[in-house]
């Protein structure tokens, strides 16, 4: 793609507001668990006996009052975010809180709730109230959201994932010293004493940082971006579960997965699905992926509609026989294939559903849809709307 | 498009200088980037007046342990501050003596 339309399609053109709206629904959500994770720190700091450092000298004491105000104003707008009420207003105040909360004492850092202000910042000027949302509900739910601000918060993944990599090239982190410190040492994901050795440890932060390093590029590309999907699901579970404190590294995952959502093609309609509508079998898959299918990315035809069918070059037999896709650039996939491709577009398994596509997974998979699909029962046809 | 320039340099630019200060630093996405391997395991004692060695519960003190803060520099003023009688402070790490802070 040149490199003019390269920058035009992410600055100055559109982006789907379906995504931008889920990921405003995870963010917030985010920042109401972190609201009741600072809450307890917010009210130890109010006490007397415990050591306050703020970053300047002006910053003022933090009383038992304002705790609460601040903890019940962060929760209120937290909310008024998720429901996607008076959105940027609510999204305002919310960064308005976090960031006067982050502000008041050094000890109040840390990381994943800087990146929580970030991100909200973002939302709140991306209008991710365009959908999903109170406000979409009032005034009409809007297909398309400015492109700049979703391109930001897609470059705040990459930045994080890339400083993460180059804050660690150092000697603690590349000889696996901090990971023999992190790592847990009891329970099911504990790394046994046996493993605690040089080469082992060097090799599993030699393994971590070349995951950092594909997810801050390999998310840009159509080609690469399934693959680190996996990866990043792969990589947030096994910090989640090796790793310490849970409740924040859990925090940062469901917002890097929020994020992931946002690099997703996800333009409204743009995939056929042909489906043998003559059969009730079919129709309870169909209508589990038309629930599933937040982004509305899909336009389910039934395989009587034949002038759709004709224009997408798809025969009737050929749908009544396994489920037909038709995508972009004119991607075609049946059976199997075209199960595993919808997966790979609906918000709630697109992370690890590019598994599927694993030789195993993939030759299996092909093997029970053909089984099933020799094997269904049909019943009375049911008529369902495209 | 301001926005857009002035936020994109910023969020480069800031983690950019704190690749530059003692890790880890905030504000430049440093998790999990090193070991402050002189703050793991130090204790700190309070010594009274008539040579009482008094154990420091730091969960009193403290709201939130950040390794981004060297408690070392700020905690010892601190429990002089608000420990009556204190003559000094003492850090210990793996049960020796690494260094006293005397209160003013």
């Amino acid at each position: 793609m040149p490199v003019k339309a390269f920058f035009d399609r992410l600055l100055w053109s559109t982006a789907p507001a379906r995504p931008l709206a889920i990921t405003r629904i995870i963010v917030a959500g985010v920042a109401l668990a972190k609201a009741a994770d600072l809450a307890p720190a917010l009210f130890i700091l109010s006490r007397s006996e415990v050591m306050r450092l703020p970053y300047w000298g002006w910053a003022p004491d933090i009383s038992m009052g304002m705790a609460w105000l601040l903890v019940s104003l962060w929760a209120a707008a937290g909310v008024g975010l998720l429901l996607g009420w008076r959105t940027r207003w609510t999204g305002a105040v919310l960064v308005a809180v976090m960031a006067a909360v982050l502000l008041l004492d050094q000890q109040l850092y840390s990381n994943h709730f800087y990146l929580l202000i970030l991100l909200c910042l973002l939302l709140t000027i991306a209008n991710s109230g365009a959908a999903l949302s109170l406000d979409a509900r009032r005034a009409g739910e809007r297909e398309t959201v400015p492109a700049w601000p979703v391109t930001l918060l897609k470059l705040q993944l990459s930045i994080v994932y890339g400083f993460a990599v180059i804050a660690k090239l150092n000697l603690y982190y590349i000889s696996g010293a901090v990971l023999d410190v992190y790592w847990t040492r009891q329970g099911l994901y504990a790394l046994p004493d046996a493993l605690r050795r040089m080469e082992v440890l060097f090799a599993l932060a030699a393994i971590s940082l070349l995951a950092e390093a594909m997810l801050a590029m390999a998310l840009w590309h159509r080609r690469t971006r399934h693959t680190a999907f996996v990866i990043g699901l792969g990589l947030h579970l096994t910090i989640i579960a090796t790793m310490g404190p849970t409740g924040e590294l859990t925090l940062f995952a469901f917002m890097m997965f929020g994020l992931y959502l946002l690099f997703l093609d996800a333009t409204p309609r743009s995939r056929l699905v042909f489906w043998d509508d003559q059969c009730a079998f079919c129709r309870r898959w169909v209508m589990s992926f038309r629930r599933l299918d937040w982004l509305r990315v899909h336009r389910f035809v039934g395989s009587s509609d034949s002038s759709v069918l004709t224009e997408a070059g798809v025969t009737r037999e050929a749908a009544d026989m396994a489920i037909q896709l038709v995508g972009g650039h004119n991607r075609r996939a049946s059976g199997f294939a075209a199960v595993r491709s919808i997966l790979e577009r609906l918000p709630a398994s697109f992370l690890w559903a590019p598994l599927l596509r694993l030789p195993p997974l993939e030759w299996l998979g092909d093997r029970v849809y053909r089984n099933v699909g020799a094997r269904r029962s049909c019943e009375v046809p049911i008529r369902v709307k495209t | 498009m301001a926005f857009f320039v002035v936020f994109l340099l910023v969020q480069v630019a800031v983690p950019l200088f704190q690749l530059t200060q003692p890790r880890p630093a905030r504000f430049g996405w440093q998790m999990f980037s090193t070991l402050r391997a002189d703050l793991l395991g130090v204790s700190y004692h309070i010594e009274a007046a008539g040579g009482e060695v008094i154990p420091v519960q730091l969960s009193a003190h403290l709201a939130r342990a950040r390794l981004e803060i060297d408690h070392r520099t700020v905690l010892p003023p601190y429990l002089c501050g608000v420990t009556p009688g204190a003559v000094a402070v003492i850090f210990e790490r793996g049960g020796t003596t690494t260094g006293r802070y005397a209160c003013p």
